[in-house]
């Protein structure tokens, strides 16, 4: 433990009872026998002077008038002890956490160069609120991570960020004693951005402690007054655009336009937008054009709003009419629309070949990306002459982690999850045959199906009844046609206890994945692109008694195999599994572990910079 | 004009008694298993046995709270889980 003292400063202008609240839960959270609680009042004309001159536990530092956030803040840092790291604290911020205080300090001197630590907001109703911030040259509009997605203990991890908001910042003495405290060039907002980068450009990294998670009522100050708030950020928003423009334009070190699919319930699409968030991060300055629409195999037109306001920003940029280089991101006959100089296409597909149209476009590439070994040899298989770069793809370790909170069967159940569109590729009706017959229904074992059909002629019900399955046999559940949003998959991940991934092929497997780092042990056809990155150190393969014909709806697989899992041995497993629990869970707890460290998104995008490096982009 | 019906011979008639009297020893023999079988099932399953009903014939599964459709529908993972959990047939019953 480190011994640093700290100062918490808690500014308050009137508005007592918030106040009140907060040192409230402050005193019976923390211990202080060590550090010191300042409150500075800005010059507050209601009952707060008189109310905190009974507080015996407290230092006040009294200002005469209200000097703002900033100034304020100011007063109360030019009084804190000079040895001591101090901690911003808005007096709309409650503490219902043990231990909070300590976590942070020790999250700030866990390495000489971090310098700031946040942690995560939450919204009094339970909402996340912040779990770190982004600002974007394009607006200076910064934007909280996270900002109101269902807490689902999503962003529990200590990562760094691009900035915090300081209603919890505590900042290590090293850093004010080398920037000084906050830039009196903005009276309000914006300081806490501009304080990050400027202590980023003394050398110290700002961090998010996912362990740490405070309420905050949000603008408890100036919530009464929007005409105070819109014109004290309006003027704010122009000082931070003339200090920081060009700082911020210099982080991108790559152009790069990207022709896709974002707002469409797709795999292409849902992989599109985290290419796309992890590039920006990266260092990758892209701009985004609809691959799809008119005189595509896929001809509806793209929704503009992508609900997400990065994506949204990259979105509304546009390339020039021949971008320097350009990926088209989708199946292979859409390759055609890349309007790059140099022009890079990015697919995959689930069988073992790819169709003559997609190795036509492909050739007129300059080079080809994608994201398995498997695919690399099914594309050059088929006669793929250009280069050809295997580019896997990543999983989000924020949203899918060991710590998300699912909702446990309440009987102790346990719980196999299998997640799947149906159809032919991936073996609904043998998931559901060989489950139904391995188990009795009187076994503590169930099975979740999350099917998704969006076929009209196909009747799923139907088909499921004319399965032949047994009441007496295992139990099974279905989520029909439900739609939950991204950030909360990770919860019905967390609700199973093993994964069931027994499909013909996989052009990646993008579920199974994240099941995978969600902790949860997984069976998984032993043939496809998932092999990328599942072995049976980390998964229970299943055994494929050999290729069969890709017979599908799906005309891109037509002359092609893909694989046939063994229903035995698929029984096996499901008995193994079963009564193995403790051998599973350990797999599973490794394979998260794996996909944390070679597996993420920020993996993925930093292969991207790289190649993009190589092509001198 | 029909035949006229054939006399078994001696030889033929006594290999008939004997084979006669094996199949009544089997019948025997599975007519005690059978008993010793029924003995040791549950009660509901030995009587739809004794009513003639196929004792062996698994009651199919039926879907429940099935909505047939192609439109999906937004949801929270929380409270459906709950939900899910709720409907869950309990082990054991029928």
């Amino acid at each position: 433990m480190t011994l640093r003292r700290a100062a918490i400063l808690v500014l308050c202008w009137n508005r007592w009872e918030l106040t009140r609240r907060c040192l409230e839960t402050l005193k019976e959270h923390t211990d202080l026998s060590r550090d010191e609680v300042l409150v500075v009042d800005n010059g507050s004309t209601d009952e707060t002077p008189a109310r905190l001159r009974e507080i015996p536990w407290i230092r006040v530092v009294t200002n005469a008038t209200n000097l703002g956030y900033v100034r304020g803040n100011n007063a109360g840092i030019a009084a804190a002890p000079k040895d001591a790291d101090v901690v911003l604290l808005n007096n709309d911020i409650e503490i219902h956490q043990d231990g909070w205080l300590d976590a942070l300090r020790d999250t700030a001197h866990a390495a000489p160069d971090v310098g700031i630590v946040g942690c995560r907001l939450v919204l009094p109703d339970g909402r996340l609120l912040h779990a770190g911030t982004y600002i974007l040259p394009d607006t200076y509009w910064g934007q909280q991570i996270g900002a109101l997605e269902t807490d689902v203990n999503q962003y529990a991890r200590t990562r760094d960020v691009e900035g915090i908001v300081f209603a919890c910042a505590y900042v290590k003495r090293e850093v004010l004693a080398k920037i000084g405290g906050l830039s009196e060039k903005f009276r309000s907002y914006f300081e806490d951005t501009d304080f990050c980068l400027r202590a980023a450009e003394a050398g110290f990294r700002t961090v998010c402690c996912g362990a740490v998670t405070l309420v905050h009522h949000e603008h408890g100050s100036t919530s009464d007054q929007p005409k105070t708030f819109e014109s004290l950020f309006q003027e704010s928003r122009r000082t931070f655009g003339d200090l920081w423009e060009k700082k911020l334009e210099a982080r991108y070190r790559h152009e790069l336009s990207w022709q896709s699919i974002l707002n469409f319930p797709t795999g292409y699409a849902m992989s599109c937008r985290e290419i796309l968030r992890a590039g920006d991060a990266a260092g990758i300055r892209f701009s985004y054009e609809y691959a799809y629409g008119p005189g595509t195999p896929f001809p509806v037109r793209e929704e503009e709003n992508a609900r997400d306001y990065l994506l949204n920003v990259i979105s509304r940029r546009k390339a020039g009419r021949r971008p320097r280089v350009s990926v088209v991101y989708g199946q292979g006959d859409v390759f055609f629309r890349n309007r790059g100089r140099t022009r890079i296409g990015y697919t995959m597909l689930e069988v073992d070949g790819f169709p003559p149209e997609w190795v036509k476009q492909g050739n007129e590439m300059d080079e080809v990306w994608v994201p398995s070994g498997f695919n690399r040899d099914g594309f050059l298989a088929s006669g793929l002459t250009k280069p050809v770069h295997v580019m896997p793809l990543g999983v989000d370790v924020d949203h899918f982690h060991p710590g998300i909170r699912g909702v446990r069967n309440p009987a102790g159940d346990f719980v196999f999850l299998a997640n799947f569109e149906w159809g032919e590729r991936k073996r609904a009706d043998m998931i559901l045959k060989v489950f139904n017959q391995t188990f009795r229904r009187t076994e503590p074992v169930v099975l979740v199906c999350k099917v998704i059909n969006v076929n009209r002629p196909t009747r799923v019900g139907a088909q499921i009844e004319a399965l032949g399955l047994s009441a007496r046999g295992g139990r099974v559940a279905f989520l029909h046609n439900r739609e939950f949003p991204y950030h909360q998959l990770g919860a019905l991940y967390r609700s199973a206890d093993c994964y069931v991934s027994a499909g013909r092929g996989e052009g990646w497997d993008m579920p199974l994945m994240e099941a995978m780092a969600c902790g949860l042990p997984s069976i998984a056809t032993d043939w496809g692109a998932h092999t990328e990155f599942v072995h049976d150190g980390i998964s229970y393969p299943l055994r494929i008694r050999g290729l069969l014909p890709a017979d599908a709806r799906a005309p891109y697989y037509k002359g092609f195999r893909w694989a046939d899992p063994d229903p035995e041995h698929l029984a096996h497993l499901f008995r193994h599994v079963a009564e193995h629990p403790d051998e599973a869970a350990a797999k599973g707890r490794r394979a998260a572990a794996e996909m944390a460290a070679k597996w993420t998104w920020d993996h993925a995008a930093r292969r991207i910079v790289d190649r993009l490096g190589g092509i001198g982009a | 004009m029909e035949d006229a019906p054939l006399e078994p011979e001696p030889s033929e008639l006594e290999r008939l008694r004997l084979e006669a009297s094996r199949l009544r020893d089997l019948v025997r023999k599975l007519s005690a298993q059978q008993a010793a079988l029924l003995a040791s099932l549950p009660a509901d399953i030995a009587l739809a046995h004794a009513k003639g009903v196929d004792a062996s014939a698994e009651p199919a599964f039926r879907l429940e709270n099935w909505d047939e459709t192609i439109e999906l529908t937004p949801s929270d993972v929380l409270s459906e889980m709950a939900l899910l959990w709720q409907r869950l047939p309990p082990r054991g019953g029928s």
